[in-house]
């Protein structure tokens, strides 16, 4: 990226932060799962203790909001935050939190001289409290966000006989089934996590994927094997009270690839010179990513590798649903100089009589060889593998002293991330 | 105060059995990161901390994903680009409206009086930015985002989006074009 503008864009924002705003806590707090379950765990392990303490919590509030609210508005404010400090240590000590409970109640009973009538339901709703202190892993958690002060009553009965909990109107509120998913367009073997917003998340939830599959977590994770358009229902009970939703989730192809490899130079083991070949739809694009970096596209590819060791191709061919499939593959070379030999005697014996770097005949590919003295003076070149060179300046001149030269081989075809080759020749008299 | 590479590990943990307080100090230390990244894909800051919300349940839901194996705060600031890619492409799916329809201002046709002004040579605020940004149609500001903020290839972008790689070239120039005029407009009304 290059564009000045962008830049200057981009270093504007670097560290750009907007100002926090505490509120956006309070209302995200209750939409995450269930304070003290596991993320992955199914709901089982529901911390009713803690749950029955925040409705509670959340009853008092309510309630002293609702009782005080007709009587003096204006006396809100503090309470308000005084209401903040006890959901926070909620999580820290149940029994410190009970404590606050009362004081709170107690302090704002006091500070706003509520009506006698306040005063009984305060009284209940420490009471309340001080009930869920005790476990009661049978009765199902209290959701009464909303509940009228008149309802927690009816907790109390409840809690007289905990041993069979009948579901009375304790949850005014219907239950509402929502989730969101991670994804709404998938591919074939991508996982989509459904993120669970019921209304209450301890009701009994079971989600079917519409692919047959069907599971009871409270946040799955499922991935498709075929295509096509999937509902996904949720339905959740939670007592008396069943609510469904659902969502369509299009799971889009994933290409089926293959990558074939073969040697480029039949009969030559010691070039790692390799074809890969791929078979494409025509909606269908494949990139070839090579171990040392350099990156082709089309149905097939060429390759040199020169390092020694383990190198290989990454092909990912992608479809226009966005959808890709990655395929891998390895090989074990030996460090590859194009095979040039270290020494040449022009002598007109006919053994070594030239010099040219012995896979380059046979790879067909274009190149341009130069060839130094030791002053860095070139004395020839070509881009011929036919033109072997014989020792002598140009080929044509005179014949050069003994002595190391120095060769360098640029590869010109788009096979190889570093195309120089370079070695040295002893050129013998 | 950014937390210890072993305080922040003992943070996640917490989260992955939901405790509010680890939750919360996350929740903390990446809000205003994220939702200055929000910023950028949205039209105001209703949008932005709706899309800021929707990214922290998709964190918190997603956190059991983390490998331990770059920075976090990379892995998070992609599931909330991801997040905003998603919600980019429910919206499209939902108003249906062609992007070239969308006029921003009509700038084409605006007579460029302040050519004197040049955005380059000016230290750019953060905040002008993003208010420029949030003025970009939602395609042309996906694009700019996703190439110029998140460095994304064309292709790559194209892949997410389902469009084309040219589509996607020609977004990102009118893209810059109009963020260009935004910015010298900018700095005109302040003079």
């Amino acid at each position: 990226m290059s564009n000045p503008l962008d830049n200057k864009i981009k270093e504007a924002l670097e560290n750009f932060e907007m100002p926090y705003d505490a509120g956006a806590w309070a209302e995200l707090a209750q939409q995450l799962p269930p304070a003290g379950t596991g993320a992955t765990s199914t709901g089982g392990q529901f911390n009713w203790k803690g749950a029955a303490i925040v409705a509670g919590i959340v009853t008092t509030i309510a309630t002293v909001w609702y009782l005080s609210s007709d009587v003096e508005p204006k006396e809100n404010l503090p309470l308000i935050a005084d209401q903040e400090e006890v959901i926070d240590n909620e999580t820290t000590s149940e029994d410190q939190a009970v404590e606050e409970v009362e004081t709170v109640v107690a302090e704002t009973s006091e500070k706003q001289n509520v009506v006698k009538k306040s005063e009984t339901a305060d009284e209940s709703k420490v009471q309340t409290a001080d009930n869920s202190a005790q476990p009661r892993p049978e009765t199902p958690p209290a959701t009464q966000e909303e509940t009228p002060p008149t309802v927690i009553n009816d907790q109390k009965s409840n809690d007289k006989k905990p041993v069979t909990p009948t579901p009375t109107a304790t949850d005014d509120k219907a239950f509402v089934a929502k989730f969101i998913p991670s994804s709404v367009v998938v591919c074939v073997g991508e996982d989509v996590s459904f993120i669970n917003e019921s209304s209450d998340k301890s009701a009994a939830m079971v989600w079917n994927f519409g692919d047959g599959t069907v599971v009871s977590e409270s946040d799955p994770i499922h991935s498709y094997v075929l295509p096509g358009t999937y509902t996904v229902r949720l339905t959740g009970t939670k007592n008396a009270s069943s609510s469904e939703h659902s969502v369509q989730v299009v799971v889009n192809p994933t290409p089926s690839a293959v990558l074939s490899p073969a040697r480029k130079l039949e009969g030559y083991q010691a070039i790692p010179f390799y074809k890969f070949s791929t078979a494409l739809q025509p909606s269908e694009t494949a990139v070839w990513k090579f171990s040392d970096g350099s990156i082709t596209e089309g149905t097939s590819a060429e390759h040199l590798f020169r390092n020694a060791g383990k190198s290989g191709v990454t092909l990912t061919v992608r479809n226009n649903f966005g959808c890709a499939t990655t395929l891998d593959w390895e090989v074990d070379n030996e460090k590859f100089n194009l095979l040039a030999y270290t020494g040449f005697s022009p002598d007109g014996n006919g053994n070594n009589e030239t010099f040219m770097p012995a896979a380059l005949p046979v790879m067909n590919v274009r190149f341009q060889m130069v060839i130094r003295d030791q002053t860095g003076q070139i004395v020839y070149e070509t881009s011929n593998a036919n033109e072997p060179w014989n020792g002598r300046l140009h080929n044509n001149g005179r014949p050069l002293d003994a002595g190391i030269y120095v060769w360098t081989v640029i590869i010109k075809d788009d096979i190889i991330n570093k195309k120089d080759f370079n070695g040295t020749i002893t050129l013998k008299r | 105060m950014q937390p210890t590479n072993q305080e922040l590990q003992d943070l996640i943990a917490g989260c992955l059995k939901n405790d509010r307080r680890c939750q919360q100090k996350i929740y903390e230390q990446f809000y205003g990161k994220m939702l200055g990244v929000c910023m950028r894909y949205t039209k105001d800051l209703d949008q932005g901390k709706e899309l800021v919300q929707e990214g922290f349940i998709k964190l918190f839901g997603n956190l059991h994903k983390y490998k331990h194996d770059g920075s976090f705060e990379g892995w998070v600031r992609r599931i909330f680009t991801n997040n905003a890619i998603d919600s980019f492409r429910r919206r499209k799916h939902q108003d249906l409206v062609p992007d070239d329809d969308y006029q921003v201002l009509n700038l084409a046709d605006e007579k460029d009086e302040h050519e004197f002004l040049d955005p380059e040579e000016e230290t750019i605020q953060p905040k002008h930015v993003i208010e420029a940004m949030q003025q970009l149609s939602p395609a042309y500001q996906m694009v700019f985002n996703l190439y110029v903020m998140e460095s994304y290839s064309h292709q790559e972008i194209a892949d997410e989006l389902g469009i084309s790689v040219g589509t996607s070239k020609s977004n990102l120039a009118k893209a810059r074009m109009n963020m260009r005029k935004l910015l010298k407009k900018q700095f005109a009304d302040r003079l």
